[in-house]
């Protein structure tokens, strides 16, 4: 579809994005801070200034971004009991001090909730906020989810594990069940673009807060077994019975369009998945950074040659979308829903579900097939008081 | 009654009550059984003033004990078999802990990080268990508990009738070779780093010689077997985020190496010394020597263990700890002395303590040898907190300083472009075109 847009609805975009924040829900930035450096907290600095890639200030400056969501991403590890040791969590924690380091930078604002979010946007910084990009980097562990909550997360993909079925139903584990509830118990956004369609289905039923996709396309559009199936699309709206969550559009090509991917389509994506949910069930992710463990890079793709969105390139070319949604005919409010108000508002209402369920306790469970714990071998028996020890046999008698 | 009568009657006097005060355990060992006064007057100071712990591992035990760690955790409350829990520390006077983040050394648990500590394992992640566990600990019992993360914090616990709890982490080993992760740990609350448990790591060498060994010293590893530079790296960096470098478990080349660059106060958060009982994780008089109130000496504290182990297995005794700590005071002064348990982290304790409950006794024989109130306050925590408020300080005055860029020289997997995808795919065409080059000029 040609455009229609004018360079008087760009004018309109930059004005309301001067007036309410875009979030974009999902930058892979650290993992291309790692890629380019041996020591990554040097470019914390650069970022600033001009920086290889899609983003960096000035090209945010340019594209009036509000907010931003980091991901925190490593790939996916081998295997299908994911016992296998790994420097996983040791790796994702060096992209949180990245992060929390990049946060201290004056251009940048550390944010968790729409409250942070709107303060920082008052303040000129661009509000920053962490996601998880799969749950293969908590380590199995229930215990990993809670540390990175209280590390100030404000979501977290349910998986960036391999595709094919390792669980039975190619669904949701045990343990994911138990992560759900957790997540929802922490204040943490479900975000479910990545995984199967089964997981989806089961994690929103079993959500009891809003879900996020935070950065997912329209199999409709485009048939990618990335993107959003309609029936679970026909799960997210305002209706009776249905989840509250956001859908966010991303710029991935591969995800937008097999042949030609350009800022057009990405709209198209808007416009349908807006048809299924409703206008206030969508959202904006870049994927800048260009992170995703399932992607098949294209055979006709050239080094050099510029791949990418055409039209969505780079971080100061968001208000060119923003246009073209003008063009298309959404109104002001509805578009300051999309930029950011939509995902504001699930994000208040996943910390509403938090202080609902403020008085349930911690969940005590373990991933049962580690056999780790209880941990008795070697030293962790060496050092115990007698009294445990004299107390351990009796109960093993009992 | 004849001069030579009253005088033997002295002397049997003498003797009925000098063995009506000495008991004689069930051992050799023997203890001044507290006079009643003296527990008394300790009480009452411990009632007047904060007695900080700094080393109780209890949160290990509770991960040896059950396959739902957590579930252990109502223990506290309730009654534990081991050494620390709520009643009994109330019952002791004790007013504020260390709970310590561990994890064992790979090597005592079968796991062969390699010569270069470099291969993959679980620990990180098991850290992140023991973190979660000890929030949970103080969440359950918040009636009791209070989490602090500065002396300030602490005392204000206290002065609400809370036990202030703290969090150190013991080992290096944990750090997954990163002093990113360490700035996250600092940011989850950790306060002291204790640079090695029983095994040498990238950053420093061990002593070696715990629990469950033959306590000879580790074999060295590092050349000069103290710190790495990878190691004075995290020293400047503990300064900058203003957690205490704590050197129990470490060499005395790495005691020494750390007060040449340190710019804070240091830490032993529970040790004895070597001149009254030759152990390798002793402290050696070179190193007493260079702690104290004097010009160039380090401001630091150094708190006394109650392990039996490391000073005199059988025979060690309330007395044995009060002896090493007056030898401290001897050496360094009294504004440097302090105590760390290590409850719940070894199998037997000295005599006369059989856990919280039985600090007053230790405190009274510091009341009965003649320590002043003043000196006693300094000891149970008036030091530690002037030595914490201290590295609270330096922290300020590093506030401009960058945090550290150091990367553990021996891995290979920064940069990583190998993330990037099939021929780096993923990446931004710039980024590719950088990664790439770069990669072409290394060949």
């Amino acid at each position: 579809m040609a455009t229609s847009r004018t360079a008087q609805h760009r004018q309109r975009a930059l004005a309301l994005m001067t007036d309410h924040p875009l979030i974009d829900s999902h930058v892979d930035l650290p993992y291309v801070m790692r890629a380019l450096t041996k020591k990554p907290v040097e470019t914390v600095k650069q970022i600033a200034g001009t920086f290889p890639g899609d983003v960096d200030v000035p090209r945010m400056r340019a594209g009036k971004v509000g907010g931003l969501f980091m991901s925190v991403w490593i790939p996916c590890g081998p295997g299908t009991d994911f016992l296998a040791p790994s420097h996983d969590v040791r790796d994702a924690l060096e992209e949180i001090d990245m992060i929390q380091l990049l946060m201290k930078e004056s251009d940048f604002q550390a944010a968790r909730s729409a409250a942070d979010v709107r303060a920082a946007f008052k303040a000129g910084k661009f509000a920053t906020l962490i996601g998880v990009e799969g749950g293969h980097m908590l380590g199995n562990s229930l215990s990993v989810l809670r540390i990175w909550a209280q590390l100030a997360f404000a979501s977290s993909a349910g998986s960036g594990g391999p595709m094919t079925a390792v669980h039975p139903g190619n669904g949701l584990s045990k343990l994911g069940e138990a992560l759900i509830g957790e997540m929802n118990r922490l204040g943490i956004m479900v975000d479910i673009s990545h995984v199967s369609d089964e997981t989806m289905r089961q994690a929103i039923k079993l959500s009891k807060a809003p879900v996020i996709f935070s950065h997912s396309n329209a199999r409709a559009e485009c048939d990618h077994p990335r993107n959003v199936p309609d029936d679970v699309l026909e799960m997210i709206g305002s209706g009776e019975g249905k989840n509250r969550g956001v859908v966010q559009c991303v710029f991935y090509p591969a995800f937008t369009d097999p042949v030609k991917p350009t800022l057009e389509r990405v709209a198209d994506h808007l416009e349908y998945m807006a048809g299924k949910c409703g206008k206030a069930h969508v959202g904006i992710a870049s994927d800048f950074g260009r992170s995703s463990c399932h992607v098949q890079p294209r055979a006709d793709r050239v080094d050099g040659m510029e791949h990418g969105v055409e039209g969505l390139e780079d971080a100061s070319k968001y208000p060119d979308l923003i246009a073209e949604m003008l063009a298309r005919g959404w109104t002001d409010e509805e578009v300051i829903g999309l930029m950011g108000g939509n995902l504001l508002r699930v994000m208040d209402e996943v910390d509403e579900v938090q202080l609902a369920l403020a008085g349930e306790e911690a969940s005590a469970e373990v991933y049962e097939e580690r056999t780790d714990i209880p941990a008795v071998k070697g030293a962790w028996a060496d050092y115990l008081p007698d009294a445990v020890r004299r107390y351990l046999t009796q109960n093993e008698e009992k | 009654m004849s001069p030579a009568q009253s005088y033997t009657g002295m002397l049997l006097g003498i003797l009925f009550l000098v063995s009506s005060v000495w008991a004689v355990s069930a051992g050799q060992a023997e203890y001044h059984v507290p006079d009643p006064r003296h527990l008394s007057k300790a009480k009452d100071l411990l009632q007047q003033f904060q007695l900080i712990d700094t080393h109780v591992d209890t949160p290990q035990v509770f991960r040896v004990m059950s396959r739902q760690p957590h579930d252990m955790i109502e223990t506290m409350a309730t009654g534990f078999p081991g050494h620390f829990d709520i009643p009994r520390a109330r019952e002791g006077g004790v007013g504020g802990v260390f709970f310590t983040v561990w994890s064992p050394c790979q090597d005592q648990i079968g796991v062969d990080v390699g010569p270069d500590f470099l291969n993959p394992d679980d620990t990180v992640r098991d850290v992140l268990e023991q973190f979660d566990l000890i929030n949970g600990i103080v969440e359950q019992n918040n009636q009791t508990f209070s989490l602090a993360t500065t002396a300030e914090e602490m005392e204000h616990a206290f002065s609400e009738g809370k036990i202030g709890v703290m969090m150190g982490m013991e080992g290096s080993h944990m750090l997954g070779n990163s002093l990113a992760t360490m700035r996250v740990y600092a940011s989850l609350g950790v306060r002291y780093l204790t640079l090695t448990h029983v095994c040498h790591s990238a950053f420093a060498s061990s002593a070696g010689g715990g629990a469950g060994t033959d306590g000879s010293a580790l074999k060295p590893v590092h050349a000069g077997n103290g710190l790495t530079d990878f190691g004075r790296a995290l020293v400047l960096e503990l300064n900058r985020l203003g957690v205490m470098v704590d050197l129990s478990h470490v060499t005395p080349q790495t005691m020494h190496d750390v007060l040449d660059i340190t710019r804070s106060p240091v830490l032993f958060s529970h040790s004895a010394t070597r001149a009254l009982y030759d152990h390798p994780r002793n402290i050696p008089d070179s190193v007493l020597e260079r702690i104290g109130s004097k010009p160039g000496q380090n401001l630091g504290v150094i708190h006394s263990i109650l392990t039996d182990l490391f000073m005199g297995p059988g025979n060690a005794t309330i007395d044995t700890v009060v002896d090493h700590v007056e030898y401290i005071a001897h050496k360094c002064g009294k504004a440097h002395v302090g105590l760390g348990s290590d409850f719940d982290g070894m199998p037997s304790t000295v005599k006369g303590i059989d856990g919280d409950e039985d600090w007053p006794k230790l405190i009274a024989e510091f009341v009965r040898r003649g320590w002043t109130d003043d000196e006693i306050h300094g000891l149970v925590s008036g030091n530690l907190r002037r030595v914490m408020r201290e590295n609270e300080q330096v922290k300020r005055t590093l506030v401009a300083d960058l945090p550290s860029r150091a990367i553990y020289e021996k891995r290979t997997d920064l940069p990583a472009p190998n993330w990037g995808g099939p021929s780096g795919a993923y990446l931004p065409p710039k980024v590719r075109e950088l990664v790439f080059h770069r990669r072409h000029d290394e060949l």
